[in-house]
């Protein structure tokens, strides 16, 4: 049971931190390409 | 930061609470189902991804529809970030069914209609997002954005086949949800918070669809004009 919860929370960290790292990451290089084209 | 992107971050920091929530609750908060055991933690992923897969699709149609009556850019950018968005989490429920279904019906796959009709609109899906990539050259390109949307409108009429498809065709998928005795109260609390979890990451997902599809729009907009100027 111990081994079934520490399986668990290691992989919901790993897909929380994957997921929403990588939709930040996407959100953060949109908003600097709009910014870019903006100046020109 | 615009006004715009902050309320981007916002939502972003909304979704990813409640679904640091829901996940924390779904895994730790329930006690395993009697039956099923843990395999049956799968459905509080599985439902609300087939929700914001066909919330995708509405919005895919939708967008398709307008665009083939009107052929403005944003309506083309609604149809394919709606689109996508549906396909995302449309790969999430063909991924978790099998999962489920391994160790409960013995088998990752059977031809049940709801998982035929589904896999179909997966099909369909991919057909969609080929079209688009087949015809990248400016002059092909609202051809093909002409003939995709007829596509998208098509997958739409997949949607209510699978849904309607355990009653209409006696499969063998469990009806948790129209089943008044389906679920306990507990696990009725968890789906909606998943639910609402899922639908806040999705409308961070294609709202960041739209943003790149209008982005892609404005630099070949721009490219044109160089190549003319």
């Amino acid at each position: 049971m111990a081994d079934t919860y520490l399986y668990f929370s290691f992989g919901f960290i790993a897909f929380l931190a994957v997921s929403f790292g990588g939709l930040g990451m996407l959100m953060r290089s949109v908003h600097r390409i709009e910014k870019s084209l903006d100046q020109k | 930061m615009t006004r715009m992107q902050a309320l981007e971050w916002l939502l972003f920091g909304m979704a990813f609470v409640s679904m640091l929530g829901g996940f924390a609750f779904v895994l730790f908060g329930l006690p395993p189902e009697a039956g099923q055991g843990y395999v049956q933690k799968i459905f509080f992923f599985h439902v609300p991804s087939a929700f914001m897969m066909y919330a995708g699709l509405l919005l895919g149609a939708g967008g398709s529809a307008f665009y083939l009556y009107e052929k403005k850019p944003v309506y083309d950018c609604v149809a394919e970030a709606g689109m996508t968005m549906a396909t995302f989490f449309a790969t999430i429920v063909i991924v978790s069914g099998p999962l489920w279904a391994k160790p409960i019906w013995g088998v990752y796959w059977t031809w049940d209609p709801r998982l035929t009709t589904t896999l179909v609109l997966y099909i369909l899906l991919l057909a969609y997002h080929s079209i688009r990539r087949i015809y990248r050259e400016p002059a092909t390109q609202s051809k093909a954005r002409a003939f995709s949307a007829i596509v998208a409108i098509l997958t739409l009429i997949d949607a209510p086949l699978i849904h309607f498809s355990v009653k209409l065709w006696r499969g063998i998928h469990p009806t948790v949800l129209r089943n008044p005795d389906g679920l306990p109260e507990s696990y009725r609390s968890a789906l909606e918070l998943m639910i609402i979890a899922f639908m806040l990451t999705a409308s961070v997902i294609f709202l960041m669809l739209f943003r790149i599809c209008k982005l892609k729009h404005r630099i070949d907009s721009t490219q044109i004009g160089d190549r003319h100027g």
